[in-house]
């Protein structure tokens, strides 16, 4: 079927072979060419400068206030003016713009604060600076005009970013949380999500793992997915779908906002529909030069230590479980045993530090920001670690009054090292908790002791594993974005972009010959290797009126957007000598299948917004996207998402203000649909795989059915509606939001399970749906001014979820498999129950007598001293229908609570953050409360049942336990933290003057000081399946929590 | 204002006649149309078959449901599931994943060698020659894998044309009668196979003509058609394709892979999942060669009894003390374990993986074969009946069997030996269910197992497959 294609589709032709770059900007010239030639036709009249506050963020390259009529300036008298610009302590005020109102004329105050212009007698002269009030001044034959700036009050007047441009906060009408900086200075992250945690009603973070670097997981207003992702789309100054926050200079970001609604999400289209976390950089400011230097240095040590058994304890179970199973006794000389505690021997205090620089500045035709970072945390866990080397240049460039550049280059290289996220099967965590006490670290010969009395001989030496094990990850990434801006004619602007975001990663590992892996593979070597791009061309019109009562703001444009990725692993063994590690895999006497891949997927994109607003009351936008995916089905490539809503500004209604109570009252109301894409490419079709498979010794391969084609594969779609009331009181100084929403997915992207007859077990098809409901609700405060200061901001969330139907089936299982633990039953989805819930037996303490066992369900194979599980259904057998709901992973409400006190020169941060009602799988508690004389247990364990009546809680020792889920170990992991606390000391202004410094502040944080829950692993927050919407609730040799000191500077020259 | 019509004509032009440009096209597999255009392909296609077969024979499944569930094999370790095939505790609503993986896999390769047949027939961009080969070789390998579900579940669906899009998956199953008929086809189309001596050595392991007449030589043994299955495996027996390796201990080395008394062998994988591996599944731990096993399951006391001290077999069997090195280990519990699959040096155990080739059907079983034949047309052993079993016995250092044996007292003799030769190969539950002994012989070698008959002829039908497609419903007897 071969189409006829005219020149633009040529283009798209070449794109497709790899030459992006060029045509991207081949088109977008002709674009821009295209716009040139029709704006050239119209009649050009003198432009006027927009010199507004410059708000800070990725675009607001577009203007923000739309244009006043020209009033025409005629030929006037001129005179000089002069004089002094300040703020309102009246300290001067280098930097500020003082500009003759309605011309292009202006000029900038000097590092005194003053200024000198030549202006008409009879003008009007507009003095802005961020941050501060416009104020305009008529000169009326005055020679000197002395300016006290006052600064622009939070709030109402706020700017936001919104997707694809910015507004004023009292203009949106959807549903936009938005966090400052503030969120993220002073604090020791590795990554920017752990700023977010608390701080944005409706935005579950959970830190799913602890380890330097580790996963965060950000659900915005719950899951829409079961098997498609469920993490929010992050747009970083306007690259779409840059991700891997890890990489992002905490210091950089100048605010983030987080699209809730469909009204704000919608015009991300196929992306949107898990919500949108929009990250903006700082930018250039034109006047004096500025230079930001933070430094921190501190401390971390893990929470707490589980308290398990000792040499001795361990010893004596592990002989009594060997005489109960007739086996050898372990350790017969109870005078010659070791006495580890692993635990303590694989932790350590450790320092994390880092350092930020950054230059900001310009005139007015360039303005910049210049920044590098170094980061560096050494782990809790012996040798594993993260650091970041980051640098950004953020250039805003005006050629002409037309013409504006905006560019972002951002480059990092980070490290990871000796981690594995989420705890995994064989890691250090494991074998400090589960290896036996009784075994020292090292042998006679002062090596290390891999050998054990117990576990068939094996001692996974987790002392060995972290002290000698190498798995170092390095990731390096270049993120830029560069922005043409062009001025078509009063109003009209086309801006088109070109974003490149490539990654460059590699993993080496390496396990020497003195580890228990390293011994049994003669050591083993890995190198794996990723790379991939994202490229981006965006192409839109923005048009701005006001008239009368009206203004109306226009959005159009088109975008392309590619992006692939290759990897490779390889992998040898059988190594003579262990000095050169994973460096020469050509040293490894036996080379293992290596392996390879590809993927690319594209997406082009139509999108359009309108937003109206009359009499500044009555606020409207209509949103619209029109995507392209080629992860689909051939005939579902297409699909279009819209949005409305509406807004009424209540307290610009006389019968409102009149009531001279509410400062801010708006009442908001959207409906619309957004999508989800996320899953891999090449899902709609069929795959042959190839498959090793020797002859005769002979090595052959062979390509065998991967999976089934679904050329009927078809977007997920989210449709959401949202109430919102924003309401503000005495001046503002009491704010509170509250918005209430529905969503329903449908379409879902699920993996159903076919007959297997078929020859295939699964295939990803788009069935059933769910819903998610939910409240939100934020009261800001400034609750004390004067003297002493203290705003707060307190906000809480509920989210319920259920799933509504599954197509043809009531339930599936979801979860994944970790450790030979039957996790799979974690992923328990059900028609009508919300996911997340975990079901498995509940257990009714111990067999005390044979006569109990005999008449138990159990009766084939239990002993006295087993753990009973209940015949729940009472069928007499134990068998998957005696499961029964344990409880929920979801929690039934989370909150985070930030406060701020200042004092004179003191200032006293702190933020609380919490869940309440989500149960963990405690899998750890599990392993540790079975008494089978191979892993140690908790010390409690000395109270073991040892015959009738001496215990209702823990077997005989060597008992069998069976793999499953049980009450016991599902335990309530709700919990309140406090976050941080920061108490910081701003040095005086005399003091400053004679250091010759701008602003100089001392502070002192702790992170994650305190902990209230009644969990009894490592950490509540954690989860084993990181990101994964499945495999919920669980963890599995979590990496500890630790907390944190930190004592920094923050200087600005 | 008119001339920004020509954005939304960008926009529209764009958009229709250039949807081409989202097209996927993969690159990290290959699309099943692309594969069948080549010989080389057609190949490929073949050997992907072929790799799953070999996952059925080394994964756990096959061994369990063959071996442990008889009174073979002994179980080391407690896991439910295993224990459920040990000790008779399968429920119908068990969610047995041994049950559904040996399900699950059958019908993967049978797909496989459906969608190889549909992609092969009439299709000339492939050679005469090789086409005509592979389409044999499909029928094999999807009448072996019908042959293998037949067994264990009896009634099933009949599934002969590759899964697409869109198909009806929620199908019924058929009555076994109609399976054999199919089972039968196949093999008499793979009978057309080239020998396995005609086969270049990169080929051999490749189904043969030979195996295809073993295999059909089963299936009438199985139906008790002795006639046919007597006139059968003669085809084989009378030519020198096939003979026993001089060694017991030297056929499962490495160096005898694939050798003259292999008939029909799943092929050793490389880099194969140490854990599930038969090598150090079988072994005490640690192995004679000082690498890891995990011991799972052990020789039962009644077939460790059956040998005779003298057996040359008993090579490959470990009891009570060992020693490895200097060092003086005792197997676990004082079971006896074998070293069948763990290579004969060190170097071939040193990789931890299954180091020879799982033998689904070696020249020994067809000798035993042919004595069961014999014995039963006859009425009683003849010479040949004689001759047969005699021959693995010579091997295995034993005496010949004295002359006048009745036909029951040679029946308990080509039990015995069967046991004794084919031990933990996959043979033993196909061999009490066809003689109809799995009753007697499990419960005399485990009393607190209680095997109900018929019900126990056949496995349930597995929970997940029944809670997926309930048109396979009803399980089968006793297990509804």
């Amino acid at each position: 079927m071969k189409k006829k294609c005219n020149f633009f589709a040529v283009f798209f032709k070449i794109w497709k072979s790899k030459e992006f770059l060029t045509l991207s900007l081949i088109g977008s010239t002709f674009l821009f060419g295209v716009i040139s030639g029709l704006a050239s036709e119209r009649t050009t009249r003198s432009e006027k400068l927009q010199l507004k506050s410059e708000i800070v963020s990725a675009d607001n390259h577009f203007s923000l206030e739309t244009s006043l009529d020209d009033p025409s300036p005629a030929e006037q008298v001129k005179s000089t003016i002069s004089g002094k610009v300040t703020d309102a302590t009246g300290a001067s005020l280098p930097g500020v713009s003082v500009v003759v109102k309605g011309t292009t004329t202006g000029v900038i105050t000097d590092k005194s604060g003053d200024y000198s212009i030549n202006v008409p007698v009879n003008a009007t002269l507009q003095f802005s600076f961020v941050g501060m009030k416009m104020q305009e001044v008529t000169v009326g034959g005055k020679t000197t005009i002395n300016v006290k700036l006052e600064e622009e009050t939070v709030g109402i007047e706020e700017v936001v970013a919104i997707g694809y441009g910015i507004q004023k906060k009292s203009d949106i009408t959807g549903s936009v949380a938005s966090i400052s900086s503030d969120a993220f200075a002073g604090k020791s992250m590795v990554s920017l999500e752990q700023g977010l945690q608390g701080k944005a009603a409706g935005v579950r973070v959970s830190q799913t793992s602890s380890e330097p670097g580790g996963n965060v997981s950000i659900r915005i207003r719950g899951g829409n997915s079961i098997n498609a992702g469920n993490e929010p789309l992050y747009v970083i100054d306007g690259f779409v779908g840059a991700g891997n926050l890890n990489t992002i200079n905490p210091n950089d970001i100048e605010s983030i906002e987080v699209l809730k609604d469909a009204s704000a999400t919608s015009i991300y289209g196929a992306r949107g529909a898990n919500g949108v976390v929009l990250i903006s950089t700082k930018r250039g400011k034109a006047g004096e030069n500025n230079y930001d230097f933070t430094a921190n240095y501190g401390f971390q040590q893990i929470t707490k230590t589980l308290d398990l058994m000792n040499g001795q304890q361990f010893a004596e179970l592990a002989n009594e479980a060997a005489i109960n199973t007739n086996n050898v006794i372990r350790y017969p000389d109870l005078t010659k045993i070791s006495n580890t505690d692993w635990q303590n021997s694989i932790y350590q205090t450790s320092p994390v530090q880092s350092y930020s620089l950054t230059a900001s500045g310009g005139v007015e035709r360039v303005k910049y920001v210049l920044s590098s970072e170094y980061f560096d945390q050494k782990g809790v866990l012996i040798n594993s670690g993260f650091n970041r080397y980051s640098f950004r240049a953020n250039i805003d460039l005006k050629l002409s009054e037309k013409i504006k550049f905006g560019a972002y280059i951002t480059t990092s290289r980070t490290k990871k090292s000796n981690t594995n996220d989420t705890g995994g099967q064989f890691g250090p965590v494991r074998y400090a908790l589960e290896s036996s006490p009784a075994e020292p670290i090292y042998n006679a010969e002062g090596n290390y002791n891999l050998n054990s009395k117990v576990s068939d001989g094996v001692l996974y030496n987790p002392v060995a594993q972290v002290t000698e094990s190498i798995n170092d990850g390095y990731n390096t990434r270049v993120l830029s974005n560069l922005i043409i801006e062009y001025s078509i004619t009063k109003g009209l602007i086309f801006k088109s972009s070109l974003g490149i975001d490539l990654n460059n990663s590699k993993n080496n590992a390496y396990e020497p010959k003195t580890t228990y892996t390293g011994r049994t593979e003669n050591s083993i070597a890995t190198i794996s290797h990723n790379t991939s791009y994202n490229l981006l061309n965006e192409n839109l019109f923005n048009f701005s009126k006001g008239f009368n009562n009206h203004r109306i703001d226009l959005l159009g444009g088109f975008t392309i957007q590619k992006n692939g990725g290759e990897w490779f692993s390889a992998s040898t063994k059988n190594y003579a000598l262990d000095l050169l590690t994973y460096n020469d895999l050509g040293a490894g006497a036996t080379v293992l299948t290596p392996s390879s891949g590809a993927v690319e997927s594209q997406l082009v994109s139509f999108l359009g917004r309108a937003n109206y607003v009359y009499n500044d009351k009555y606020l409207f936008t209509i949103t619209g996207r029109y995507d392209g995916s080629s992860k689909f089905g051939s005939g579902n490539k297409f699909v279009f998402f819209p949005s409305a809503a509406l807004a009424w500004r209540l307290n610009q209604e006389d019968f409102i203000s009149n009531l001279n109570v509410f400062s801010n009252f708006k009442l908001r109301v959207s409906i619309g649909k957004s999508g989800s894409q996320e899953i891999n490419s090449y899902q709609a079709l069929a795959s042959m795989v190839s498959s090793r498979i020797p002859f005769n010794g002979m090595p052959n391969v062979g390509f065998v059915n991967g999976k089934l084609a679904n050329p009927n594969l078809r977007w997920e779609t989210t449709a959401q509606t949202d109430l919102g009331i924003d309401m503000a009181f005495l001046n503002n100084r009491l704010r509170l939001t509250l918005d209430t929403y529905y969503k329903k997915t449908t379409d879902l992207l699920l993996i159903k399970n076919i007959p297997s007859t078929s020859g295939f077990t699964t295939s990803f098809e788009n069935i059933g749906n769910l819903e998610n409901k939910g409240i939100e609700f934020d009261l800001g405060g400034d609750i004390l001014s004067g003297k002493v200061n203290w705003s707060s901001d307190f906000n809480i969330s509920a989210n319920k979820n259920k799933v509504l139907d599954l197509g043809p089936n009531q339930f599936i299982y979801a979860g994944a498999d970790a450790g030979g633990m039957k996790l799979g039953t974690s992923g328990y989805i059900e028609v009508g129950k919300e996911i997340g819930q975990i079901i498995g037996y509940k257990t009714d303490g111990i067999y005390q007598t044979t006569d109990e066992v005999a008449a138990s369900a159990e009766k084939n194979y239990a002993k006295p001293g087993s753990l009973k599980i209940l015949d729940y259904n009472a069928d007499g057998k134990i068998d998957i229908l005696d499961r029964v709901v344990l409880g929920s992973a979801t929690p039934k409400f989370f909150f985070g609570f930030t406060n701020h006190i200042s004092y004179n020169n003191l200032s006293l941060d702190f933020f609380i953050s919490g869940t309440h009602g989500n149960k963990l799988i405690n899998y750890n508690a599990f392993v540790l409360s079975n008494p089978n004389g191979g892993t140690n247990v908790y010390a409690d364990l000395v109270n073991r049942w040892t015959g009738p009546g001496t215990s209702d809680k823990y077997p005989k020792a060597g008992s069998i336990v069976q793999s499953y889920i049980y009450d016991y170990y599902v335990e309530d992991a709700s919990y309140i933290r406090l976050k941080y606390v920061t108490l910081s000391y701003n040095l005086n202004k005399a003091t400053l003057q004679s250091l010759k410094l701008k602003n100089a502040k001392l502070y002192v944080t702790g992170q994650d000081l305190l902990t209230f829950t009644n969990y009894s692993g490592y950490n509540p927050e954690t989860n084993f399946g990181g990101d994964s919407t499945t495999s919920f609730g669980g963890d599995y040799n979590a990496f500890p929590s630790s907390r944190t000191v930190i004592v920094g500077i923050n200087i600005g020259f | 204002m008119k001339k920004y019509y020509f954005l939304l004509l960008v926009a529209f032009v764009l958009v229709t006649s250039c949807e081409n440009f989202l097209n996927e096209v993969p690159k990290n597999f290959i699309s099943p149309e692309k594969l069948y255009t080549t010989n080389a392909g057609a190949i490929a296609g073949m050997n992907g078959v072929y790799s799953n077969i070999a996952f059925i024979a080394f994964d756990r499944p096959y061994y369990l449901m063959t071996e442990l569930s008889t009174d073979n094999m002994g179980l080391q370790t407690s896991n439910a599931e295993r224990l459920a095939l040990d000790k008779y505790l399968l429920t119908a609503n068990s969610s047995n994943s041994v049950l559904r993986t040996m399900w699950e896999r059958s019908w993967q390769v049978i797909n496989s060698a459906n969608d190889v047949i549909a992609s092969l027939e009439n299709n000339t961009s492939v050679s005469e020659n090789i086409r005509n080969r592979i389409l044999c070789e499909a029928s094999f390998i999807r009448a072996f894998n019908y042959f293998n579900l037949v067994r264990f579940w009896g009634d099933l669906p009949l599934l002969t044309q590759p899964s697409k899009s869109g198909d009806d998956f929620f199908v019924k199953s058929v009555s076994k009668t109609e399976i054999y008929n199919q089972i039968i086809k196949d093999f008499q189309r793979a009978e057309s196979l080239p020998k396995q001596s005609e086969y270049s050595s990169a080929d051999k392991g490749r189904a043969s003509q030979g195996a295809a007449k073993v295999y059909l030589a089963k299936v009438y043994l199985t139906l008790k058609d002795y006639q046919k299955a007597y006139s059968k495996i003669k085809e084989v027996t009378s030519t020198t394709e096939y003979d026993l390796v001089a060694s017991y201990s030297d056929l499962f080395s490495r160096a005898y892979n694939n050798s003259k008394e292999s008939v029909f062998a799943a092929q050793v994988i490389p880099d194969y999942n140490v854990t599930f591996s038969p090598a150090t599944n079988f072994s005490p731990n640690p192995t004679p060669y000082n690498t890891r096993a995990y011991f799972n399951f052990n020789i039962t006391t009644s077939l460790y009894n059956l040998f005779e001290s003298n057996d040359i077999r008993k090579s490959l069997i470990i009891k009570g003390t060992y020693t490895v090195g200097s060092t003086n280990y005792t197997t676990n519990g004082g079971f006896a374990f074998t070293t069948k699959y763990l290579g004969r040096s060190a170097e071939e155990a040193g990789e931890n993986k299954p180091a020879v080739n799982w033998m689904f059907t070696r020249y020994a079983d067809v000798l035993l074969m042919l004595a069961e034949i014999s014995n039963e047309i006859s009425n009683n052993p003849t010479t040949e009946t004689y001759v047969a079993i005699n021959r693995v016995r010579t091997r295995a250092g034993l005496a010949n069997l004295p002359i006048g044996l009745s036909k029951t007292q040679m029946f308990d003799e080509i039990d015995k030996e069967r046991r004794r030769e084919l031990f933990f190969e996959g043979h033993r539950w196909f061999d009490l269910v066809r003689w109809e002994k799995l009753k007697e012989k499990v419960e005399i070698d485990d009393p607190t197992v209680k095997v109900v008959i018929p019900k126990h002829y056949l496995f349930p039908l597995p929970f997940d497959a029944v809670s997926v497609n309930t048109n396979l419903l009803p399980n089968n007897l006793g297990w509804e």
